[in-house]
């Protein structure tokens, strides 16, 4: 190897190549073509003209005002959390695992407090262990309630999605659930859960989920479920 | 399809429209359990009205194999025998509680605690690997293998049978119940198996291999008694018991991997990890070029920093030998805190983050 790199000098003496020549790499825009490079300015944006490289603070302004400073997390972390391993081909830190996290934490929290939450009538299930009335788990309102649907809706109202990285499926005239925003929004908020799951432990994350998350997705969950239990009498 | 579509959401007051294309399936209800409750999110009120009950306690602690399962596993004393009999029990009609709900509850806390675990231990591992991990502790292969070492039994004799032999109606409140009189009746044949619908399902027609019921039935019932132990004593105790039965296990991670392109996936990872100087494979050491038993040893470095190396018969084995080494010693990673420990997981006290949390692995 030593001996490529003296004939290599030797090659540059005897051609006086100048030092400071300046090489010129052609940075390709548009659709991707197999071997050139594409453009970094247009890689690190998305479809709705957000850059990537913009002032973090800018880009993770929804999230870090959702959370307020009880769970703070950081900016980096933050960025992390609102991208989608769609983006840039997965360059940049993404949420994966991040939601793979917060998925878990909060299917185990719901399903603890369904179960634990006594009847607000006069029918009680006798069948309950301990108190703990297990023949919710496994219905629809508690399924939905970690559901993607609903958190996708869920991150939409609150404006969590409104930067967010990601790749769409498409571009043109696609809606929330077709263009792939909705699960990737839900995969946002899991990942949103992870991360102040990461920071803070598991304790304040259930905290968290019980003070900014169940309360809204509750009633998204009670509408989506009932709608669909409707439109299945209707088919019938 | 259509009709299921998601424009239920249409006139809400988050008022976008969505025209259904593709479809998000809410779950159903399973009909065959006749839940009723009084509203949709009391849920208290939530009841499966199929006629069962629960086995009186004083029935299940006369059961031999049941009460032997409860010492065996060393569960506290506040696990009621009666509900580690319906952790054994699929059986929806027969009149007594099946373990459906505690199945379902024991999967969520072995997910959360597994991933926990995973995430926060190797937190660099590609996602596939991941997964596979998350398998290989909490998959119904591994739960099979558990519930048998833990010396549960099938009830393998019918009604008429029981009666005929004069067997002790104790003894089935300890088995592990999913086979119906007429499969216990069933013949069956050597080396034949007939897979019902379920198992067909299962089926992997490269490898002929399938879920069977027992091996499912063996792996809810652990699930079961997981989520039993969590119903009776608390989640501190049961994430305990997952520690030791299924955490403690030992985890081949080092033979999950299979690279494709290693180099590629290198050169890619440094380009992720944003190394300012290029990744160069230099040749270390060599002896016997001209012989038949050459050895070569080459090295992957950054600029100084070494990443990994690799010996091999030729150039080649040993560059592709130093690349996979330093690819598996990249995602392998296990961080440790400022005493030489391994880092805490959310879920203990006192958690403060000290480890790193994976970002990704590189599309290659």
């Amino acid at each position: 190897m030593n001996n490529f790199r003296v004939m290599a000098s030797r090659v540059t003496r005897v051609t006086h190549i100048p030092s400071q020549a300046s090489r010129n790499i052609y940075l390709h825009k548009g659709p991707r073509l197999s071997g050139l490079k594409k453009d970094p300015l247009e890689v690190f944006t998305t479809s709705d003209g957000h850059k990537y490289d913009n002032d973090v603070h800018q880009n993770v302004k929804y999230i870090q005002d959702f959370l307020s400073d009880k769970f703070h997390i950081g900016n980096e972390l933050a960025l992390q959390v609102i991208t989608h391993k769609s983006f840039a081909n997965g360059i940049k830190p993404y949420n994966e695992k991040l939601s793979a996290m917060g998925s878990k934490i909060l299917n185990l929290h719901l399903a603890k407090l369904v179960i634990e939450q006594p009847s607000k009538s006069s029918s009680v299930n006798e069948l309950a262990i301990n108190n703990k009335n297990l023949d919710v788990l496994g219905q629809p309102m508690s399924r939905e309630l970690a559901g993607r649907l609903s958190l996708g809706v869920f991150a939409k109202l609150n404006k969590l999605n409104s930067v967010m990285f990601w790749n769409s499926y498409s571009t043109q005239g696609l809606n929330f659930e077709a263009s792939g925003e909705m699960k990737v929004s839900a995969q946002m908020v899991y990942a949103m859960i992870g991360a102040v799951h990461f920071t803070h432990g598991k304790k304040v994350a259930e905290e968290f989920i019980n003070e900014k998350i169940f309360p809204e997705v509750e009633t998204i969950t009670r509408d989506v479920v009932e709608a669909d239990v409707k439109q299945a009498q209707e088919a019938t | 399809m259509l009709s299921r579509s998601f424009n239920i959401l249409r006139g809400k007051p988050w008022g976008f429209s969505l025209v259904p294309v593709r479809t998000y399936q809410v779950s159903r209800n399973d009909e065959s359990l006749k839940t009723e409750y009084d509203d949709i999110t009391n849920y208290g009120s939530y009841k499966n009205t199929i006629f069962t009950h629960r086995l009186p306690e004083s029935t299940a602690q006369q059961s031999p194999p049941l009460v032997a399962l409860h010492f065996r596993l060393n569960l506290p004393k506040t696990y009621q025998f009666s509900t580690l009999s319906q952790a054994l029990n699929m059986i929806k009609y027969e009149g007594l509680a099946n373990n459906y709900g505690l199945n379902t509850l024991g999967k969520t806390l072995l997910s959360y605690y597994v991933s926990e675990y995973l995430l926060v231990r190797y937190p660099r591992l590609p996602m596939p690997i991941h997964n596979a991990a998350v398998d290989s502790l909490m998959g119904v292969e591994s739960l099979y293998e558990l519930g048998k070492a833990w010396g549960i039994q099938v009830d393998t004799t019918s009604k008429l049978d029981k009666k005929l032999s004069l067997e002790s109606e104790f003894l089935q409140y300890g088995r592990l119940r999913f086979l119906s009189d007429q499969d216990k009746n069933q013949f069956t044949e050597e080396g034949i198996i007939e897979l019902n619908l379920q198992e067909a399902r299962t089926l992997n027609p490269n490898t002929n291999h399938f879920i069977s019921r027992e091996h499912d039935a063996y792996a809810s019932a652990v699930r079961s008694i997981i989520g039993g132990l969590y119903t009776h004593c608390g989640e501190t105790v049961t994430k305990k018991f997952i520690d030791d039965h299924i955490l403690s296990r030992k985890l081949l991670l080092e033979n999950m991997f299979q690279f494709s392109q290693p180099t590629r996936e290198l050169a890619r990872l440094c380009e992720k990890l944003n190394f300012k100087e290029p990744l160069q494979i230099r040749l270390m050491a060599e002896t016997g070029r001209l012989s038949s038993h050459a050895i070569y040893v080459a090295g992957v470095f950054v600029g100084t920093e070494k990443l990994g190396e690799g010996v091999g018969s030729s150039l080649n084995e040993a560059k592709t030998r130093a690349v996979v080494n330093s690819l598996m010693s990249y995602y392998l990673y296990t961080p440790i805190n400022e005493e030489g420990n391994p880092v805490k997981l959310p879920s203990d006290t006192d958690y403060k983050l000290e480890g790193i949390i994976g970002d990704g692995d590189v599309a290659i």
